[in-house]
């Protein structure tokens, strides 16, 4: 009987690998805003929701097992945040045109990059690497059919690896919830590197 | 009079930042808090940007269930809280820009 190259297992573990790669970068990013005190904008955050939907799929790839459908959501996920990130990178793609009169300029202040560079590439660059990237491991991944066949003696271990994600995984979408309910509260995002609570603008 | 009255709108477009769907639920029990929610309606309550906050909170309902239930459902939610972001997206993008560059 012919090997399968990828067992569910297997999979699992690649899919715990790339989850914790998603949830790592947003718990990097946290390193950013703190450090240099920036306030995400609202493309920022529709990066890091779109970020966050990614690693769910992946998430529940290893809790309940590899399934299209996760991979799927992964895909949309990444679709949607590359669009964002593309998006914010037109935005500042020229510094000598100003975007608030439409109209070109010598200043290259006027039109400034947005955050602070990691290793020379601006946050949303970054951002749309790493959707590309999640793009092409999604469609890698679902080539591998053998992995959607049931295995009935689920190993131990893997049951563990699934709770350690997935415990992971709530702690950065409630840490991510809470910081956007201090920065837009009930209402607009500020997007002009505020908060929207009066307590928070205060200090 | 009319500096009062001018800060007095500051204040409460203030208190509607902090609080705005409270105001607006106010207001709709009690008819002298109605102008409040007009101010809130006028500032852009429907742009979607008001979601953000609900949006995560989907996330990170679904994520506690995933984790604690192994609910098979959260792909589902996930899926929501991506066409609120999408409705987000459309509502604070101003398309009518030209992207920064001569196209």
């Amino acid at each position: 009987m012919k090997e399968p190259i990828l067992t569910p297992e297997a999979a699992r573990v690649l899919n715990f690998v790339g989850a914790m790669a998603l949830l790592g970068v947003l718990l990097g990013v946290y390193v950013y805003q703190f450090t240099y005190r920036e306030v995400p904008c609202t493309l920022c955050l529709l990066q890091r929701l779109a970020m966050i939907a990614a690693a769910f799929g992946a998430v529940m790839d290893l809790v309940l097992g590899p399934d299209p459908r996760y991979y799927g959501l992964c895909l949309i996920s990444a679709v949607f945040g590359i669009g964002v990130s593309v998006r914010q990178t037109l935005l500042h793609v020229n510094p000598y045109f100003d975007t608030d009169t439409g109209q070109p300029t010598l200043d290259p202040t006027t039109n400034p990059p947005f955050g602070h560079p990691v290793f020379g590439l601006d946050l949303y660059v970054w951002g749309t690497v790493i959707f590309a990237t999640v793009i092409l491991a999604t469609a890698v991944a679902l080539m591998f059919r053998s992995q959607f066949e049931s295995s009935p003696d689920e190993p131990e271990w893997v049951g563990r690896l699934a709770a350690i994600g997935a415990a992971i995984l709530f702690f950065v979408a409630a840490s991510e919830s809470l910081g956007v309910f201090l920065e837009c509260g009930f209402g607009d995002c500020p997007n002009d590197g505020t908060w929207s609570w009066w307590f928070l603008r205060a200090s | 009079m009319t500096v009062c009255k001018f800060n007095a709108t500051v204040v409460q477009m203030h208190l509607i930042d902090d609080a705005s769907q409270l105001t607006l639920a106010a207001a709709a029990v009690h008819p002298r808090l109605r102008h409040v929610a007009f101010i809130r309606v006028r500032r852009g309550f429907g742009r979607g940007r008001d979601m953000m906050t609900l949006t995560y909170a989907l996330l990170a309902a679904a994520a506690f269930f995933l984790w604690r239930r192994k609910a098979e459902w959260g792909w589902t939610v996930v899926l929501v809280a991506l066409a609120l972001g999408v409705v987000i997206f459309a509502g604070a993008a101003d398309f009518s820009q030209n992207l920064g560059i001569r196209l």
